[in-house]
């Protein structure tokens, strides 16, 4: 069953219908107009779950890279070492079995 | 497609059993009867929210209101045809990226007429709204959809219950990455109905806030945990209002069998509303499903929640948290919440319930714009004749 938007006078009442009973009911010669309801919803635009998944974690490892990338620029950073193993671990994982089910995790 | 309800009322067989009709058509009786004719207006849709982590701010969207409920007994005549037009739940909105914050619709308006009968209209519930809540030292109030209301020719009318409101959140600091949404209104069954979960902010960063949907007979859970992190509530229930869910409280939810303490986790299955496992059962009206002494379901229904109930909050994930449920008839979507990390929503959870139930809001404060946001649809409206007597 459609979503029936039903107009007169500006206002719009949408409804459960089908657009030849909206017509009998709601007659054009009294002034009302008749048109499927139009969703905002792009249905192209909407990804599966799983498609949403990989591109979620795609989107994760991009900004682990760009948070990090200050810190292999320090030389006597801490963590170094331990950044510049967990940034090429990040920029493999998508070629990997894990990805994107498992995430790279930072070492000691 | 008309439904056909058992249990009619307990007059001189033969009687034929009540209808529920949710789209628009046409009816006529078999024989002249006395009925109840109950309208419901459709409920609107929640509003939906996609804020970036570098707006810095805390972003509210509400719930949708229930429709209207207005009836009339009437003797209907089997040589008149009467005309029922069912008003449509609110569509829901889709916000794709970031900023892309969208209002709800409302519900549209449902009517039943026909020659020598004064004709009944109920209307439908306003959609949700959203307010960006950026600015330090400001309070801002945010009101849910407003409830159904101001329809025609009835003998009774029972606004439909507001969406829940974000009340009086005081920002106290501009760097703060908030996501507070609330939950659709419950139907007016016995009076004016009971609103989504309001949330009461308090001054804390990242979390989000997921407040329930409106119950026939209460209202959803309050949203007001001070500590840091993702919050939720239940839904309202059938019989009484819903519990701040993470605060180990479940509210009022006698469809667990043996339990009248409201402690325990429902075991029931998620029950999408537009199912029609209401289908020619006797468990349509809440009243008549539920023991009131002992405060248990009948045992046909033991295993999911009656009609009337608001749907559950939920933050961040699809995963449930507990194992509340969707909203059943008349009961307003929960709402959903996620902040920071993201979360893949099954928008499922946010739709109002059939016969006017308010949609439940969504919204979300992360990094990523692909985190894409449904709101809940809100239920469509219809009208149900319960049949009284046959007029000889």
């Amino acid at each position: 069953m459609s979503r029936i938007d039903v107009t007169k006078d500006g206002v719009v009442n949408t409804i459960s219908s089908s657009i030849e009973f909206a017509r009998t009911v709601f007659p054009v010669a009294d002034g009302y107009s008749h048109a499927e309801a139009v969703s905002d919803e792009p249905v192209a635009a909407v990804l599966t779950l799983e498609e949403g998944s990989l591109l979620e974690e795609r989107k994760w490892r991009d900004l682990e890279l760009k948070d990090s990338d200050w810190i292999v620029q320090i030389p006597d950073h801490p963590q170094r070492a331990a950044y510049i193993t967990y940034r090429a671990a990040l920029r493999a994982w998508p070629a990997t079995s894990d990805f994107p089910a498992t995430r790279p995790v930072l070492g000691e | 497609m008309p439904y056909a309800f058992g249990a009619a009322g307990g007059s001189n067989p033969p009687l034929i059993p009540d209808v529920l009709l949710t789209v628009s058509t046409t009816w006529s009786p078999p024989y002249k009867v006395k009925a109840l004719v109950r309208c419901f207006g459709g409920g609107g849709s929640g509003a939906a929210t996609n804020t970036s982590y570098y707006q810095y701010t805390t972003m509210g969207g509400t719930g949708g209101g229930a429709g209207e409920h207005a009836g009339s007994i009437l003797e209907l005549d089997p040589s008149i045809t009467y005309t029922i037009v069912a008003g449509s739940g609110g569509d829901r909105r889709y916000s794709a990226n970031h900023n892309d914050n969208k209002a709800g619709y409302a519900g549209g308006t449902t009517s039943f007429s026909g020659s020598g009968i004064t004709t009944i209209t109920a209307n439908g519930g306003a959609g949700g709204g959203f307010l960006a809540m950026p600015t330090v030292g400001t309070v801002y109030n945010l009101a849910g959809g407003a409830g159904g209301s101001g329809g025609a020719g009835a003998l009774y009318r029972h606004t439909g219950g507001a969406g829940g409101a974000v009340l009086k959140p005081v920002i106290a600091n501009n760097n703060f990455n908030n996501a507070l949404s609330t939950g659709g209104g419950a139907v007016g069954l016995y009076g004016t109905g009971f609103a989504g979960g309001a949330i009461s902010f308090v001054s804390l960063n990242q979390i989000a806030f997921a407040s329930g949907g409106g119950g026939v007979n209460g209202a959803g859970g309050v949203c007001n945990n001070s500590s840091a992190g993702r919050h939720w509530s239940w839904g309202g229930g059938a019989f009484g209002p819903g519990g701040p869910g993470d605060l180990g409280s479940a509210g009022f939810q006698p469809w667990i069998t043996g339990d009248t303490t409201g402690s325990t986790v429902p075991p029931g299955a998620f029950v999408l509303p537009d199912s029609d496992v209401w289908e020619a059962t006797n468990n349509f009206w809440p009243s008549k499903v539920m023991d009131r002494v002992n405060h248990t379901m009948s045992a046909s229904t033991a295993t999911m929640a009656p009609p009337g109930t608001g749907g559950c909050g939920r933050y961040n994930t699809v995963i449930a948290h507990g194992l509340g449920t969707g909203a059943t008839l008349f009961g307003g979507g929960g709402a959903f919440a996620s902040s920071i990390h993201g979360g893949t929503q099954d928008p499922r959870f946010c739709m109002g319930g059939k016969l006017g139930g308010g949609g439940g809001a969504s919204g979300g404060n992360h990094w990523s714009s692909s985190y894409f946001r449904w709101s809940g649809y809100g239920g469509d409206g219809g009208v149900v004749i319960e049949m009284l007597e046959r007029v000889l």
